[in-house]
Order: structure tokens, then sequence, then C-alpha cells
């Protein structure tokens, strides 16, 4: 059996992952899958026992996505800037 | 930009083919289209960045640039909304083929998979739309 801190571990990486199933399929399909979702979980929970946190990969996804929103923060600060600078002094 | 979002497009698909196991072809794809959709995130970054000032540099008020860069903002949503599905589907479909038994498993992995890289795709279409648009 895992420990108790590798055990939260997965089960928040757990909940990331359903949190992100439940987005896609609420938008496509209504949640018609749930089952499938509770058999993910099971596996998930299973994964603890086997200690695959290295496998779950969608905390990677979500970094990768919110690199896309700070980029796009970062273009935004620089646009709003360019205006201020080109029109402020005028 | 356009030959980046070709190139997107041939590596997804290439990602969907050959390997030898299901479970192969499956994590293949999954990692070819992370990497797909990474890059085109990337190649996005840079054209947005250069379209906004491009927008501030070519109007004549401040308030012609403000109107202009909002109205692309919002065209831009479109981009980010596709980005994020395709994200959340290859999440999904990774963390089904890492957890469970592909052989047991009671939902239909390569449909989860053939999601993940459609999104992917999707991504390109959005992006062509937001270019073409403003």
């Amino acid at each position: 059996m895992a420990d108790w801190k590798k055990a939260a571990e997965v089960l928040a990486m757990a909940l990331r992952a359903i949190d992100l199933v439940i987005k896609r399929f609420s938008k496509d399909r209504s949640l018609d899958k749930a089952g499938d979702l509770l058999t993910i979980l099971g596996a998930l929970v299973e994964s603890v026992n086997r200690g695959d946190l290295e496998k779950l990969d969608s905390a990677l996804a979500e970094e990768e996505l919110q690199r896309l929103i700070d980029a796009l923060d970062e273009n935004d600060a620089a646009a709003d800037q360019a205006l201020k600078d080109k029109f402020d002094d005028s | 930009m356009r030959r980046a979002t070709s190139l997107f497009v041939v590596l997804a698909l290439a990602g969907a083919c050959g390997g030898s196991t299901f479970n192969e072809r499956a994590n293949k794809s999954l990692t070819t289209a992370l990497g797909a959709t990474n890059a085109a995130r990337d190649t996005f970054v840079s054209w947005d960045k250069q379209h906004q000032l491009d927008l501030v540099s070519a109007s004549t008020t401040a308030d012609e640039a403000k109107a202009k860069l909002e109205t692309y903002r919002a065209k831009r949503q479109a981009v980010v909304r596709a980005f994020t599905v395709a994200y959340s589907a290859i999440a999904a479909a990774a963390t089904a083929l890492a957890a469970v038994d592909t052989q047991k498993a009671g939902f239909d992995l390569p449909a989860l998979i053939a999601d993940a890289v459609k999104a992917a795709l999707e991504v390109k279409t959005a992006i062509d739309a937001v270019r073409g648009g403003v």
C-alpha cells in the first residue's frame, strides 16, 4: 500500500482528471458517459496501490493550457503598453 | 503560420497511425497530439503578440486602437476554447490510458483517443478562422 502522502497526491490528481473529463463530456455529450467516469475513477483509485503517479498526465495538460493563458495575458499587457506609449503623450 | 499549422496537421495524423499494439499506438497518438498542440500554441502566441502590436500601430487614435484590440480579443476566445478542449481531451485520454487495463475497460478508449486527436486538429480550424477574420 502506498503511503498517505502519495495517496493524497493521487486523489488530488484523480479529481482534477475527472473534472477535465466532466468538462469535456458535458460540452458535447451531456454526461451520458457517467458510467465511464466512474470506471476511470475506480481505476485511478487502484493506481494508488500500483504507485502510477508518473503516468497520470492530466496535470501536464493543465500546465500547458495555463502557459497559453499566461502568454496571452503577457501579449495583452504588451499591446496595452504600446497603446499607452503611442497615444498618452499626444 | 500557415506552414506551421500544415505541419501540425501532418504530425497529428502521423501520430494516429503506425505502431504495433493498441497501447503503443495510443501513446504515440497522444504524445504527438500534445506536442503538435504545444507547437500550435507557441506559434499562435507569437502571431498574437505581433498582430496586437500591428493593430495598435495601424490605429490613428487611442479609441480606435482600443476598439480594434477589444474586437480581436473577443474573437481570439474561440482559439482559447479550442485549445482548452484539445488539452482536456488529451488529458482525459492519457489518464484513462495510463490507469486502466484496456482489455477490461468498460468504456470506449479508442473513442477517447480519437476525440483527443480530433480536438487537437480543431485548434487549427479555430486559429485559421481568427486569422482570416481579423
